[in-house]
């Protein structure tokens, strides 16, 4: 599965929180390679660990930290080895950047906008504070908002223009990977439309690897290669994005694209029934389960595994494992 | 450079701050003088001592009782005219406000200073050198180390000093004097190194830099029982203040952005909370000149606090009313400068419109 050309490859992160209710299983079992210019999307439910996976990626978490191991190799090393001060001089922005859920309160209220996004430029390669400021322009500028904008204050910014900031702040220091954590979800559909855009554009012309994570899989399918589906802090599915969109494996993908409503067929959209479990007493066995549809008494004792059922294309479920 | 508007901005906010100074100084007018109460009583003390005067005077021991009182109806009508106080209380409020508000404090009625003037004014200025000395050098101290101490306790959420600090807060509620008269007892009764109060050794050095080496070892004892007094509080309020404002979204994208810790604390946490830090500050320092009643009394120490509280049990309206005729002065200005400096330093507050 792990390939030489691959840019990022995730093995078995974890990733739980102390909370006063008991330990939340937030993230178990998370692996995944992706190869530079993939775009993978990463996609389920609220509250599922979608967002977790990207703060642990750039190593950015809450305070109340329980577990949190596994391999990241980025570019054939374990970044999870080095400490805090290796990691934030070389790997955050330098490697991985990201655009933050809410870019509407990812700009500090008292700074200009332009010098907020030549920072990285400052701290990282230590550039002069004009030089910086130039360059932030010229990208914001690359970004379709005037380069005037730059020396605006956030709150003078419309969300949309907010956004676009957040991306320029993302690719100012050219790094390989760039996390979209929901970067539209705020956003009205028409900027979300010239948004994942400019986000096709700027990924062509900066040969961007992208990890874009979202509940919309509309949004997913306009962008991703591949796609990773994740249930109640595991991931369920990992496929291309070809396949994924027109024959999903897992039972909860199946759910999941059944219930997009869509405009040229008649189907009506379905729902899974249920609510996702609770992390800090999953279900055992499948954590899918009690809302499975096909689920047996194996499915609630013995948890499957990641089952290959064709060309770089993975299932958890024991619909597809070796025992059926 | 100044921005359009900006005046009219000020005006306005001058003319409303000096309303409620008005406001302010003449309810404190108001009380200080009883309604009127303490006239009656300055009346009839002045009619009592002319009577005497009168009595005991032997050039007036040959007249007759009525002749006696004709000349101390006249005397006591005089001593009205000459003292203003044959106008009712209400018209003579109005007087003593206009005074007040144009820092023309008056002569005290009991009080003197240790020069031995009895003008308010003196009498205030004598006090308030000491007061600023003690109070506001020990407020402006606990305000940064709280300050500083409370982003370093941020920092370490959840470890053993934070939850140390968490549980010794309350204890706060005890006032500087009692862990003042604790340290008289360790430092002065017990180990005889630090004096039990007043401001200088005596007699006095006659060195001015051993005079004020002096004074310092004096001030030693209060300013530690306020900083002990003040420190678990201060410590977790302004820990629970930076938690709050670092779980903002722009500072964890500085953190993704690869800043150094010292300067996420200082440019994400700290700055945009500025504008409240200065509001605490300034206020605190205004609370400074005002003295410490009891600390004052524990330390003998020659400030505004002792000096209000005598004036008060006098009582002595002049030196009250000028005390908080100054005070009010003050505020007026740090308020009114306060929302000038917002402006500056907080980009979302254009006060004076766009």
């Amino acid at each position: 599965m792990s390939s030489s050309k691959s840019v990022l490859s995730v093995r078995d992160l974890k990733l739980y929180y102390r909370t006063r209710k008991g330990v939340v299983k937030a993230l178990e079992e998370i692996s995944f390679d992706l190869e530079k210019e993939d775009t993978l999307a990463v996609v389920g439910e609220s509250g599922c660990g979608k967002s977790t996976l990207a703060r642990a990626l750039v190593r950015v978490l809450p305070r109340n930290i329980h577990t949190y191991e596994g391999k990241v190799i980025l570019e054939g090393r374990n970044v999870m080895e080095l400490n805090e001060e290796d990691f934030r001089r070389e790997i955050r922005w330098r490697k991985i950047s990201i655009v933050f859920q809410g870019a509407m309160n990812s700009f500090n209220p008292v700074y200009k906008v332009g010098y907020q996004v030549a920072e990285p430029l400052i701290i990282h390669d230590h550039l002069e504070k004009k030089e910086a400021l130039k360059r932030a322009r010229q990208l914001i500028e690359l970004m379709g908002m005037p380069g005037v904008f730059a020396d605006r204050y956030p709150f003078e910014l419309s969300g949309g223009m907010k956004q676009r900031a957040a991306i320029a702040m993302a690719l100012i220091t050219n790094p390989e990977i760039v996390i979209l954590d929901e970067p539209t979800s705020a956003l009205d559909v028409l900027t979300q439309a010239n948004i994942i855009n400019l986000l096709k554009k700027i990924k062509n012309e900066f040969k961007l690897t992208y990890i874009f994570i979202t509940h919309d899989l509309g949004l997913a399918s306009e962008l991703a290669n591949r796609v990773a589906v994740i249930y109640a802090g595991k991931m369920v599915e990992l496929s291309s994005a070809d396949i994924f969109y027109t024959q999903p494996k897992h039972p909860y993908s199946k759910g999941l694209l059944a219930s997009v409503p869509t405009l040229s067929t008649d189907r009506r959209p379905e729902f899974i029934t249920g609510v996702p479990p609770s992390l800090i007493d999953p279900p055992s066995g499948c954590r899918f389960h009690p809302r499975c549809r096909f689920a047996w008494e194996k499915c609630s004792s013995e948890e499957p595994a990641m089952f290959q059922v064709g060309k770089d294309h993975l299932v958890r479920c024991w619909l597809y494992g070796d025992g059926k | 450079m100044i921005p359009k508007g900006f005046l009219k901005f000020v005006a306005k906010r001058t003319v409303l701050l000096l309303i409620s100074l008005v406001i302010a100084v003449y309810i404190s007018i108001l009380l200080a003088n009883f309604g009127g109460l303490i006239d009656e009583m300055v009346k009839a003390d002045l009619l009592m001592s002319i009577t005497m005067n009168v009595r005991n005077n032997p050039a007036y021991q040959g007249l007759t009782a009525s002749e006696r009182q004709r000349i101390i109806d006249s005397m006591y009508q005089a001593a009205l005219e000459a003292r203003g106080l044959n106008t009712p209380f209400l018209v003579r409020s109005l007087y003593h406000l206009k005074n007040a508000l144009t820092m023309d404090l008056g002569t005290a009625l009991y009080l003197t200073s240790d020069s031995g003037s009895k003008q308010v004014r003196l009498i205030i200025l004598e006090r308030l050198p000491q007061t600023v000395m003690l109070f506001t050098t020990v407020t402006v101290i606990n305000f940064f180390l709280n300050l500083l101490g409370g982003l370093f306790i941020a920092r370490k959420y959840g470890s053993k000093i934070d939850r140390a600090i968490a549980a010794l807060a309350p204890t706060s509620v005890i006032p500087g004097w009692v862990y003042g008269i604790f340290l008289i007892l360790i430092f002065y009764t017990w180990l005889h190194v630090l004096p039990p109060g007043g401001l200088v050794d005596y007699p006095p050095p006659k060195d001015p830099a051993l005079y004020f080496l002096s004074v310092l070892k004096h001030m030693i004892l209060p300013m530690l029982s306020w900083i002990i007094a003040g420190l678990f509080l201060g410590l977790y309020s302004n820990r629970t203040f930076f938690l709050i404002f670092s779980t903002e979204d722009y500072v964890e994208v500085a953190r993704a952005k690869g800043l150094p810790p010292r300067q996420v604390d200082m440019g994400y946490v700290m700055r945009p909370t500025l504008p409240s830090i200065i509001t605490g500050l300034s206020l605190a320092i205004i609370g400074s000149w005002g003295g410490a009643i009891i600390t004052e009394t524990v330390f003998d120490w020659p400030g505004l606090g002792r000096l209000l509280a005598a004036a008060l049990s006098y009582p002595d309206p002049p030196v009250i009313v000028g005390e908080v005729a100054i005070y009010a002065w003050l505020l007026t200005i740090t308020v009114l400068t306060l929302d000038v400096i917002y402006a500056f330093l907080d980009p979302r507050v254009k006060v004076w419109g766009g």
